[in-house]
């Protein structure tokens, strides 16, 4: 494995498990959500996309479960949203082929930009999570995600 | 549809069980951004196929094993769309990717093309299809997609591996006691006149009367010895009764890699050469001169393994059949077996009652596979190879008017020992 999709896989860990380090409150719950993800990180570095789509969906479902423990949706939300887009970055990683990284690009990024915006609505007439999570730490998440997509697609450049 | 589209639906449908379960409404809102790319991509419209190129080339097509081939493949989008396609090759388990994956995704804009190139290797011979190359396309979520091309399979062949050999010495033509004959240090006998040279014993034979009477020395008239002989390589594939199915596909490897020697070696000095497969397998390639000729045994040989049901031959049969392509005075039969079967035998002995000259090539298996057995295995095969040695002449010369190249069987074994 290239030392810079290393670097990528382990700055989108990071990303994630501080939001669920912010935005869930019970530790256990925060440890199961950081296992989970940590799947999803390993089938990434076996090359698995059926293993990363399975972990995938043990992390919504499970995210699921937690709404009758009446977590905050937004909370929920928030959570399914950036595991969705960490599974789509790790499967077109996986391809390693720069022209499919750019033409899925102009299909995911105006997606999940209505899907964040959607979010953003929902956070800003939430009071509830306003209180957990300002709207300002969601932005800097988003910038953060961009911009290590935007190394993740220099560095298959160089690799292709 | 694809794997992550199944689990885009179930993990959906699961939500939303759970929301109604739970009378938690909120949750099913978690499944929107599960469903919504199934809805987006059952919208996209399936390309014409004709719109598509594709092509496999293959270089070279036939390679020795342990050598790779190279396989091409180009895509060319003739439509003036967008296009997401998935390219799949089928491959046998025995072949070796070496290079990239046989399996890309590729985006192609109208009118571009795509071009990728794999590597192919094998550690067993034969003959596997690379192929059939499936294309597939996908919807920009990959959730869904659709056959749009199959071309066609396409045959590559892997060659048993050939070794060197500077030389081997061949028998003696057999000689009969008709005026006129000589006896060869080389295969086959002189035909065509060279000159008359003083004989350093009388045996009797192409005596020139007139060269004696005016020299009042010995003179006898020399042949020149014909470059051409008829030669029949007998392989005789043992059955997996002995050492079984593992076991016995190495030594069958090994055998068929010295027949392949042996036949190189006799081609290449100017031989016609004819290949029979006895045994546990059938196979049988009529005589011929040259490279493609050989070429054409070494597919055959490609081919050879050990056949659960060993088919019941008639060796007699099999003798009247090559009749007609081997002369009894100048032809050579190579018998390569391990003669631990009667099918080993029956060839020997049809052909020596026959009246052709010949070699056996007796093959120890239990050498073969001693270095692929562990422990007390490994102990009784060695014991095994050590009677097996001991037993085969006698097993070979048994009852027949057969003289056994001492020399020739210790050049084959120093050729298996160099490679085994």
């Amino acid at each position: 494995m290239h030392i810079r999709e290393l670097v990528t896989a382990i700055a989108i860990f990071s990303i994630v498990a501080l939001e669920t380090v912010v935005l869930v409150p019970s530790l256990v719950i925060q440890l199961i959500l950081i296992l989970i993800f940590t799947g999803t990180l390993i089938s990434y570095f076996s090359k698995s996309p059926l293993l990363l789509n399975v972990f995938t969906s043990a992390y919504c479902i499970f995210l699921a479960l937690l709404g009758a423990l009446n977590y905050p949706a937004g909370v929920l939300f928030a959570q399914i949203i950036t595991i969705l887009i960490i599974r789509d970055f790790f499967e077109i990683l996986m391809y390693s082929e720069v022209r499919g990284v750019y033409y899925l690009a102009r299909y995911y990024l105006p997606f999940y930009s209505v899907i964040i915006l959607i979010f953003y609505l929902w956070v800003s007439i939430s009071q509830e999570l306003s209180k957990r999570l300002p709207i300002q730490a969601i932005v800097v998440a988003t910038v953060g995600i961009a911009l290590i997509y935007i190394y993740a697609v220099r560095c298959l450049r160089r690799l292709d | 549809m694809t794997p992550k589209g199944f689990f885009l639906v179930f993990t959906g449908l699961v939500i939303l069980t759970v929301s109604i379960i739970l009378q938690k409404w909120f949750v099913s809102f978690l499944s929107i951004p599960l469903f919504l790319p199934v809805l987006l991509a059952i919208y996209q419209t399936p390309i014409d196929p004709s719109l598509l190129q594709v092509r496999r080339e293959i270089t070279p097509g036939t390679t020795f094993v342990g050598d790779t081939i190279r396989v091409k493949i180009a895509v060319k989008n003739l439509s003036g769309r967008d296009v997401l396609l998935e390219l799949k090759e089928k491959l046998p388990n025995n072949l070796k990717v070496d290079e990239k994956l046989p399996h890309v995704l590729i985006a192609l804009k109208p009118h571009q093309d795509f071009e990728f190139v794999y590597a192919l290797s094998s550690d067993l011979r034969g003959h596997f299809p690379v192929g059939p190359l499936e294309v597939w396309q996908l919807d920009p979520f990959l959730v869904t997609r659709r056959k749009v091309l199959e071309v066609p399979p396409e045959a590559v062949g892997f060659l048993p591996r050939i070794h060197r050999v500077s030389y081997l010495k061949m028998p003696y033509a057999r000689t009969t006691h008709m005026a006129g004959e000589v006896p060869s240090n080389t295969p086959g006998e002189g035909f065509e006149f060279q000159e008359v040279a003083e004989a350093h014993e009388l045996t009797g034979k192409r005596i020139n009367w007139k060269a004696v009477a005016k020299s009042r020395k010995p003179f006898v008239n020399t042949y020149r010895v014909e470059k051409s002989l008829e030669c029949l390589v007998v392989l005789d594939v043992p059955s997996n009764r002995l050492l079984g199915k593992e076991l016995t596909n190495v030594v069958v490897d090994k055998m068929v890699e010295l027949t392949a020697t042996l036949v190189n070696y006799l081609t290449k000095r100017g031989n016609r050469v004819s290949l029979l497969v006895t045994g546990s397998y059938r196979d049988w390639v009529r005589p011929g001169f040259g490279k493609r000729h050989m070429l054409r045994i070494l597919h055959s040989l490609a081919d050879v393994k050990c056949l659960e049901f060993q088919p019941l031959v008639d060796f007699s049969e099999v003798f009247q059949l090559t009749a007609p392509f081997l002369t009894k005075s100048g032809s050579l039969i190579f018998v390569v077996s391990a003669f631990t079967e009667p099918s080993g035998n029956g060839v020997l002995k049809e052909a020596v009652s026959r009246g052709y000259t010949v070699v056996p090539i007796a093959i120890n298996p239990f050498r073969i596979v001693e270095k692929y057995c562990k422990g007390e295995k490994k102990q009784v095969v060695s014991r095994l190879s050590e009677v097996w040695e001991k037993g085969i002449i006698g097993v070979i010369g048994s009852g027949r008017d057969l003289k056994i190249d001492f020399q020739l069987l210790r050049l084959v074994e120093a050729m298996l020992s160099a490679y085994t």
